[in-house]
């Protein structure tokens, strides 16, 4: 079984869009807002304005660079799914169909939901909580999924404080430095402020999880015709700049931190301005985006199977098939992020789990398809003849269990469908409150590490 | 008058080095600054302002006729000021302390150009003093504070207390706007308004101004 992976630039034009994003860097030049990283790279070669804190960074650094870092994952011959929740402000109400913004108690329920979705990869709170003090609300966030998620997870990280407590806590978790390291159980999306603006916070933060081995997911979120060109190869090729920048910066920190380079790109709708999720061109550039990163070695996390529908309709459907299915099929490593509704407006536990549906049926197709005596099955075709049957065959009887079985979505027939009508939304929301009904978070941490994240959040909490 | 109308076709049509020439022509022909601009400018960008609504126009087309409107009112500022004028609305926006991200913060400055009012961007990363300070300054009728991040929230609070505590909270509308802030927000900080896009932006400060 092989996979050809979807294609949609040729090896000439991902090595002319990286030569640009090489002559980004060297000409242009990214901006990094901390004397600290403009010592480094001067003392690497790089030619530093001080005045702007501009960096010309040369091509030989950069392919250095690219060299010496380590991936997170190399890219694989097959198409992977590795899904993560949305992590947003607001969450939709069931009820209400209003979106209103998120609690402590939408944490605590989307890592038990995550928790029992067994296509999704990874978890998160799901939402920002702002039932606590808002500039702190990453450590609750950390809190939550250090105690009581099951799966490895992605979280924010505001702040360089907050990364240290996050430290701390992970210090806790895996009993020491040398442990830590290993994990890798602390992940930073360095965001880039677009166009070629690396912010100090986000430089230190960098830092601080670099020198401790964590992974970082590079993850510029260059915005076609806002933040980056309003052509699709120049958006990408800035938005492989503003990824090597971040590499750069931390090989020249000479940090052991295994890396993804990609991000959630975006378009813009012409008309208005507004960031758009799910546009058919965001698609062409996270391929193009996923080709890149590949040519270089390194796995690419992108969004993708977002939507720009403000709810779970056709267009939801559609929007998500449509971006989810093309960068899977590209070999993306990484399909981000799940529950997203509203172009990024808010986040929903039904469409969560929708989405755990989709991705029980692309795991299935992931699967491929066998090619070898049992499968062919010439002995059973021999056997039922011709007019047969193959429902009375044990060769039946052992594969029927092979097959991909939905949920929430229903197969029913169509009168049967109706007579007992509830939508996709209204069904998936009963398996939402099923699920946090029979599950309760579980600590998966011992006491005594339980309470040392306590100590650490509530010596944060008291400093606000 | 048919360089007055050309004016306003010139900013329809996206084309500012033609409408700054037309302008500079007018002056020279003696037309009085506020006659091209309420004969000119103004029905121009007005006539823009309608065709983005409809979605005729792009966003990025506004843009270019809101600089058409722009760069053809700065030719006619320092007479404009000789005659007592005054602005549709004076507006200050800036992204707060500790903020870098700007686009959503230009693209409703675009917008408010391109719907008449004079808007002064304070840039990003603007703490409340230099707010506090740009609003003495430049007296503007409304401040706009973006911000994208958790993290500098707080910080459009704080710029509403230092505009209370300097004396100026009362002279002016304060509106807010950005991915991570609310109605509720706004309320909360003691703010005018929060704008969910730039287009709604542009309805609150007119909603707000009377206009």
């Amino acid at each position: 079984m092989m996979f050809n992976q979807l294609d949609v630039v040729s090896e000439q034009e991902i090595e002319r869009i990286l030569d640009t994003s090489y002559r980004i860097l060297e000409e242009v030049g990214p901006k990094f807002e901390w004397d600290f990283a403009l010592d480094l790279l001067e003392k690497r070669g790089c030619k530093v304005d001080r005045a702007k804190q501009i960096v010309s960074i040369p091509r030989a650094l950069t392919l250095e660079a690219i060299n010496g870092m380590t991936p997170i994952a190399k890219p694989q011959d097959y198409p992977k799914i590795f899904w993560a929740p949305w992590i947003g402000m607001n969450i939709i109400d069931f009820e209400t169909k209003k979106k209103r913004r998120g609690v402590i108690r939408d944490c605590c329920n989307t890592v038990t939901l995550v928790n029992r979705l067994e296509n999704l990869s990874v978890s998160s709170t799901g939402v920002v909580p702002q039932d606590v003090p808002i500039e702190i609300a990453d450590i609750y966030m950390a809190e939550m999924l250090f105690k009581y998620s099951e799966k490895m997870f992605t979280t924010w990280t505001y702040t360089t404080q907050s990364a240290r407590d996050l430290i701390e806590m992970g210090l806790a978790v895996t009993g020491g430095v040398e442990e830590l390291k290993a994990s890798k159980i602390i992940n930073y999306l360095a965001e880039p402020v677009s166009p070629l603006k690396l912010a100090k916070h986000s430089l230190e933060i960098m830092k601080i999880y670099g020198e401790m081995d964590q992974p970082i997911n590079m993850g510029p979120m260059v915005q076609v015709g806002t933040t980056g060109p309003a052509t699709l190869a120049g958006a990408v090729a800035l938005q492989m700049a503003e990824n090597l920048a971040g590499l750069v910066y931390l090989y020249c920190l000479g940090s052991h931190s295994p890396m993804a380079l990609g991000g959630p790109m975006q378009t813009s709708d012409m008309r208005t301005g507004r960031c758009l999720y799910a546009a058919p061109e965001l698609s062409l550039i996270h391929l193009t985006l996923v080709a890149c990163a590949h040519y270089l070695g390194f796995m690419s996390g992108c969004t993708s199977g977002l939507c720009d529908a403000n709810t779970m309709d056709y267009q939801c459907g559609w929007e998500r098939g449509l971006s989810g299915v093309l960068l899977w099929a590209a070999g993306s490593e990484s399909l981000g992020m799940r529950g997203e509704i509203g172009g990024g407006e808010a986040f929903s536990h039904e469409s969560l789990v929708v989405e755990n549906e989709m991705g029980g049926m692309l795991r299935k197709v992931s699967e491929g398809i066998l090619v070898n005596d049992e499968t062919l099955a010439l002995d059973v075709i021999e056997r039922v003849g011709i007019g047969g049957n193959y429902l009375f065959e044990e060769h039946t009887a052992r594969h029927s269990r092979d097959f991909f079985q939905p949920d929430v979505f229903r197969r029913d027939m169509f009168d049967v469908f109706w007579s007992d009508y509830k939508n996709v939304e209204e069904r998936a929301h009963e398996k939402v409150v099923k699920i946090l009904e029979e599950n309760e978070l579980r600590l998966q941490v011992s006491d005594d590490v339980a309470a040392e994240i306590d100590r650490i959040v509530r010596r944060r909490a008291a400093s606000v | 008058m048919a360089i007055l109308e050309d004016i306003k076709n010139a900013i329809i049509e996206m084309e500012p080095d033609l409408a700054v020439e037309l302008v500079g022509k007018a002056m020279s022909d003696g037309i009085p600054a506020m006659e091209i601009v309420s004969g000119g400018l103004i029905p121009g960008i007005g006539v823009v302002g309608e065709k983005f609504k409809s979605f005729e126009y792009f966003l990025p087309e506004v843009i270019v006729a809101a600089n058409a409107f722009k760069d053809s009112f700065a030719l006619l500022l320092p007479a404009l000021d000789a005659s007592g004028y005054e602005p549709k609305g004076r507006i200050l926006i800036g992204t707060v302390a500790g903020d870098n991200h700007d686009i959503g913060k230009n693209i409703v400055i675009a917008l408010l150009r391109g719907n008449g009012y004079e808007v002064e961007d304070a840039g990003v990363d603007v703490g409340p003093e230099r707010f506090v300070e740009l609003v003495k300054e430049r007296k503007p009728n409304v401040v706009g504070m973006s911000a994208l991040l958790t993290t500098t929230m707080a910080s459009m609070r704080e710029t509403v207390v230092a505009l209370k505590s300097a004396g100026v909270r009362d002279g002016v509308k304060v509106i807010i706007g950005g991915s991570c802030v609310s109605d509720e927000f706004s309320k909360n900080i003691g703010a005018d308004g929060y704008a969910e896009d730039a287009a709604d932006a542009v309805t609150l400060v007119g909603a707000l101004l009377g206009k």
